[in-house]
């Protein structure tokens, strides 16, 4: 390589010299005996290279499939007479049966924004943004990657799909064999695929096929795209997909050497050594595009800099660990997480001496295979004595040994060790393949044999891997160096670190009594250092908070809330360090109790902030057996949706079955905690004037009818159950119902004239918040009501 | 002479145990790399005719070989618990 342009930059911690790579020149895709450029009117099977080559269909006509029927005849005459003399008949034109390629990356999901304000910067002159509510979108946690292999270079006849849930964070796996590739006419191309491999929730990708559609739309280009997951007796599932790229996925080279690395090669013209294979395209490739069409969308750093050899040592040679600080400290990309980028250093000599031509040097620490390195002053210049073009010869070596390196970079290990270590799934050694990832001087023949016959490629296993693996076992800094190898673990939430979500029950154990509901306390903070505005009632209105439930060994659960607030919206500002609040009982659902049986359950909740989704901690809770067998008789009436409906609206007096049930609880169970929820559900009704609908005559009889209040009853069985025990009370409502309960009942005592007892019972309860060390300004804005009601 | 024994693949931790003319000269843990499909490099210096004896005692086999000058490298491996040692001309390359 020439360097043809230097200037100073700075990569990594250092500033260095910067030097131009150079570009490959490649002959067009179409042109290309490896690339396959789609299908024509065929069933899989046919060899992408005879469906297309004409010389293997000498009539010049494409093949019909047999399935699809063969080309239109010509038509009879037009069925309908023309009102003018009949011309002659025109035979509709044939078009050949070709679909484009549809190799690469497609997606599903994504996520729908709702509506409403998202957290913005206070100005010194606040502005309040208006929107408009409208419905609320859920967050769409579940996305499909698919990845489609069946043309373009060197097809694997592969489909696989990695399926993605946001919270819980779930993944999923399948790689599937194509069976049947159609191209349907000008329309459609159908391609399907039988699952043949799987990693991770098998239940998020069912089933025991794929079929993957490309529909034309409009004019010549595909615009539909659609997988279905079918077979094995599941109800098919169909998931509409957008085009995404023609890679698999991206990755970025960056290229630094050591200033006595000499000339470094990162490109070859395949043309300029004799010896190589009949028919191999003449054109100059580089490292970003041999592992373009390996599949990767492979990008050059611009930051390729030049070291100085003082990290080598006073020995002038280089050690494992001296590379490895030299790629902590000037690759411009380094990062102790997995990332899709690889650091390679052209240093002169290793520490081994002149017998090691490169190596992965990167298998320490915690996130491997990020740096690779080849050595110019290695055998690797060593061209065999009477070789017809030594610097062809040199300049191959190199950059063969580079692509090399960088192979294990993507944890391929060598062709004649596939079947060794950790492999992914089982495989075959392939000692004689012609892949970048074996010695040229292993084979049989030696390196003469090995690259008359070396098309600058990966064998089949190997492609298969890089491009359908699950993406840790190939991603840089991810599976460690040989596990789940080719061979030889949420940023979905786009954080931003301005938002912390914590679930907590707030109370000292996380142990519940049987029958106990659970309430969990949300708690959203501002973790950044400007002021944001955010809708006060987001935590507490049911609907912009998801909600996830798994009891342990079982599926996880979305928590759906039985009621939910519409309101005025009113944005507020929320200060570094400040927080919203909200509670709620998550034992209940829409879809039934979700917390009911004795054991361990996980909890973690998400919320949806336009600019991101925030997820929680996971909380873990432990629900005990009965303690007696008055809780274990009547749990089969107990954990019913209309007792949940009662419990979850603080009373339901039309559900009186329901509230039998629990009134029984308070009676056999006193002692239970979900004896004082059962209480609380019981008198609220009592605090106003109930209105019931009665519809026992049917629809044209519908009438409302009204239960008087029965104030000082209600609060006095409220005051009971809140005050006499105030801290067991507290922990099991959660401190936000408990203190709203109370106000409640205050304000209905005063409302009905019972002014003493209203103060009495909030100069209590500001007591037990004082006790419980509530925040502050609750306490504020109690004790400035109290001071109110007594004046 | 410089006389270097690699011991290539595939070792996952065998104690290797070296001897010249009967003579225990060095003793060591093998673990390959498998990027580059070696484990260890042990310099010694022979004469020509010299026994060089290597055993891994886990497994109770052992190779020997008569050195040579004019194949001053030895590559060793395991395979199917069986060690075999191969006399070379020139040092082994690994990439």
């Amino acid at each position: 390589m020439s360097a043809k342009k230097k200037s100073a930059s700075k990569s990594g911690n250092k500033k260095t010299t910067t030097e131009e790579l150079e570009l490959a020149v490649l002959i067009p895709d179409e042109e290309h005996p490896d690339y396959c450029p789609g299908s024509i009117s065929g069933d899989y099977g046919e060899d992408c290279e005879s469906s297309w080559n004409p010389e293997n269909d000498p009539s010049g006509e494409a093949d019909g499939s047999e399935e699809l029927g063969s080309f239109p005849s010509i038509p009879g005459p037009i069925p309908h007479p023309l009102p003018v003399q009949p011309g002659p008949i025109i035979p509709r034109p044939i078009f050949p049966r070709f679909c484009g390629p549809v190799s690469g990356t497609y997606r599903s999901g994504g996520r729908r924004r709702p509506p409403f304000a998202h957290p913005i910067s206070i100005h010194p002159r606040p502005v309040v943004p208006r929107w408009i509510p409208g419905p609320i979108f859920p967050i769409n946690l579940f996305k499909l990657t698919v990845r489609v292999d069946v043309d373009r270079y060197h097809p694997q006849e592969r489909i696989s799909v990695e399926a993605t849930r946001l919270f819980p964070n779930q993944k999923s796996h399948i790689i599937a064999e194509v069976t049947s590739d159609r191209c349907s006419g000008w329309r459609n191309r159908v391609i399907r695929a039988n699952i043949v491999y799987r990693d991770g929730v098998n239940s998020m990708l069912p089933g025991t096929e794929i079929v993957f559609t490309a529909r034309r739309t409009r004019g010549f280009g595909y615009g539909a795209y659609q997988i279905e997951l079918r077979g094995g007796g599941i109800s098919p599932k169909r998931y509409d997909l957008s085009y995404t790229s023609r890679y698999f996925d991206p990755v970025e080279f960056e290229v630094d050497r050591v200033s006595n690395a000499g000339n470094i090669v990162t490109s070859y013209a395949t043309g300029s050594h004799p010896n190589r294979p009949a028919g191999l395209p003449s054109e100059t490739i580089t490292l970003a595009s041999v592992y373009k069409r390996a599949g990767f969308d492979a990008k050059m750093s611009p930051n390729s800099s030049v070291i100085p050899t003082s990290g080598a040592g006073a020995n002038g040679t280089w050690s494992d660990a001296e590379m490895h600080n030299a790629m902590v400290t000037y690759w411009s990309r380094f990062a102790n997480r997995p990332q899709w980028a690889m650091w390679i250093l052209y240093a002169a000599r290793h520490d081994s001496g002149r017998g090691l031509g490169g190596i992965m040097f990167d298998d320490i620490g915690s996130n491997h295979r990020q740096g690779t390195a080849i050595f110019t002053d290695s055998f690797i210049q060593d061209a065999p004595a009477g070789d017809p073009n030594a610097p062809a010869w040199r300049r191959r070596m190199e950059f063969w040994t580079a692509v090399h390196e960088m192979g294990h970079g993507f944890n391929l290990a060598h062709a004649w060790q596939k079947s060794l270590g950790n492999p992914w799934l089982p495989l075959a050694n392939e000692p004689e393949s012609r892949s970048f990832m074996n010695y040229p001087f292993n084979v049989s023949g030696g390196q003469a044999s090995f690259f008359s016959d070396f098309r600058f490629g990966f064998s089949d296993q190997e492609l298969i891997f890089m491009r359908h693996a699950p993406r840790r076992f190939v991603q840089m800094g991810n599976s460690s160096w040989f596990v789940n190898h080719g061979f030889e673990a949420p940023d979905e939430t786009n954080h931003t670190g301005n938002w912390d979500l914590v679930v907590r029950p707030n109370r000292g154990s996380n142990t519940y009594k049987f029958l106990e509901p659970v309430t969990m306390e949300l708690k959203l903070s501002n973790t950044s250092e400007a002021s944001s505005a955010i809708e006060q009632d987001l935590l507490e209105d049911g609907r912009h908070i998801t909600v996830f439930i798994q009891r342990e060994g079982g599926e996880p659960k979305q928590w759906r809330s039985l009621m939910t607030h519409c309101h005025e919206p009113h944005a507020d500002s929320l200060n570094p360090g400040e927080s919203i609040y909200g509670a709620h009982n998550i034992s209940v659902s829409t879809e039934g109790w979700l917390i009911d049986e004795p054991g361990f359950y996980k909890i973690q909740a998400a919320i949806d902030l336009t600019d991101e989704i925030v997820v929680s901690n996971v909380l873990r809770l432990y629900v005990a057996p009965p303690n007696q067998d008055a809780e274990a008789n009547i749990a089969t009436d107990y954990f019913s949706e209309d007792v949940g409906r009662v419990l979850a609206f603080q009373g339901a007096p039309a559900l009186d079955s329901a509230e039998k049930i629990l009134e029984t609880v308070v009676e056999t169970c006193s002692e239970n905690p979900a004896a004082k929820h059962a209480r609380i559900a019981l008198s609220t009704p009592k605090l106003r004037n109930f209105k019931i609908l009665e519809a026992d005559g049917g629809r044209e009889d519908l009438a409302i009818k009204t239960q008087v209040s029965k104030v000082s009853a209600a609060a006095k069985i409220q005051g009971a159950a809140l005050l006499k025990d105030p801290n067991v009370a507290a922990d099991t409502l959660g401190h936000i119902p408990y203190f709203e309960t109370l106000r409640k009942a205050a304000e209905a005592l005063e409302e009905s004239g019972a002014e003493a007892e209203a103060i009495k019972m909030m100069t209590k309860t500001i007591k037990v918040m004082k006790d419980r060390n509530i925040l502050a300004s609750v306490i504020d804005n109690a004790e400035r009501r109290l001071k109110r009601r007594k004046d | 002479m410089k006389y270097e024994i690699h011991i290539q693949e595939i070792f996952q931790g065998e104690e290797i145990v070296l001897s010249i003319n009967g003579l225990e000269t060095a003793r060591f843990e093998a673990h390959t790399r498998f990027q580059i499909g070696l484990a260890h490099v042990e310099s010694i210096e022979i004469k020509e005719g010299d026994t060089i004896t290597l055993k891994t005692e886990a497994l109770n086999n052992e190779v020997q070989v008569t050195a040579e000058t004019k194949k001053p490298f030895l590559a060793v491996t395991l395979h199917d618990g069986r060690l075999e040692a191969n006399a070379k001309k020139s040092t082994p390359r690994y990439i």
